[in-house]
């Protein structure tokens, strides 16, 4: 018998099987097997082919996977309590939202919009099992495009109703709460943000609030 | 004792998470979570009557095989968490 204040941090869930569909399709997809091939010996001669696969799937989940912000369990959950009508605050894990939101450490606070607007940083359903909190970055009609501020490459495209909640605002560790900004800047400076997010993460890991 | 007004139990998964009816604003950071047995007794004591541990206790050993001791040394354990977690009085 058990009753806990639990702490969700939404990490992905590694155990349970991902949906194919999830791994292609990105550009940086192959490049991240080699990667996680590399890496983990998955190349090795001596496993048998599935064993490699598994390895580098494995590898790759934890590489290319770091943005997906809950489980299957949980966002379903929060939706309907935003349908109702309420606010729903959480942590959301992954750097995919740095520098405004970082995974682990700040707290946002979501309610049901009525229309999005580019600029609004969103909870989305982008497959069956698979949920973003990212900007948005382009309307075509009811499709929407979804870039993670974090990200240098690599959008995602879900409909309009796919969009679970939109962040209202955004809590830091000390409790001190801020609305986020529109992001129009940082978007422009799309074509050097590898270099701000290398400096911003050097910056972090100099302060010691990160691991990565 | 008896529970606070206002918790609804709602299913999550395999567990259970109270919710405050009227609340504006939920907070997945803080979130009270039940599993099946907990969420028993719950349901069974919702309903705002009195009840101490040895109430919970008989309950238990009336849904599920357990030794009273062992009934009521969780019961009493459940009636602390929940005092604790401030959703009984």
């Amino acid at each position: 018998m058990r009753i806990s204040e639990k702490s969700c941090t939404f990490a992905p869930a590694f155990d349970k099987k991902y949906p194919e569909s999830c791994l292609s399709g990105r550009k940086s997809h192959t490049r991240n097997v080699v990667y996680a091939l590399r890496r983990t010996g998955g190349s090795n001669p001596s496993l048998s082919a599935e064993k490699r696969e598994f390895v580098a799937l494995f590898f790759l989940k934890r590489i290319e996977m770091p943005h997906l912000v809950a489980n299957a369990i949980l966002i379903p959950e929060m939706d309907r309590m935003l349908r109702e009508g309420r606010e729903v605050h959480f942590t959301p894990s992954g750097v995919s939202m740095r520098p405004f939101i970082e995974g682990g450490r700040d707290s946002v606070t979501l309610e049901r919009p009525q229309e999005v607007k580019v600029g609004d940083i969103l909870l989305c359903r982008v497959a069956p099992d698979r949920f973003v909190l990212h900007r948005l970055i382009g309307i075509d009609g009811d499709t929407l495009m979804l870039m993670g501020d974090g990200n240098i490459m690599g959008t995602e495209g879900c409909s309009k109703a796919d969009v679970i909640g939109r962040v209202i605002s955004v809590t830091r560790p000390n409790g001190r709460s801020h609305k986020p900004g529109r992001g129009r800047w940082w978007y422009r400076l799309l074509p050097v943000r590898k270099w701000l997010l290398k400096a911003y993460r050097k910056k972090l890991k100099w302060l010691g609030g990160i691991k990565n | 004792m008896h529970i606070q007004k206002g918790f609804k139990l709602r299913p999550l998964g395999d567990e259970f998470i109270l919710v405050g009816e009227g609340l504006e604003q939920i907070n997945f950071n803080k979130m009270i979570t039940m599993n099946e047995s907990a969420a028993y007794l719950w349901d069974k004591v919702a309903d705002g009557s009195e009840f101490d541990a040895q109430r919970l206790a008989n309950l238990l050993t009336e849904e599920y095989e357990v030794s009273d001791a062992q009934a009521l040394a969780d019961a009493q354990k459940t009636l602390d968490t929940w005092l604790n977690a401030g959703i009984i009085e």
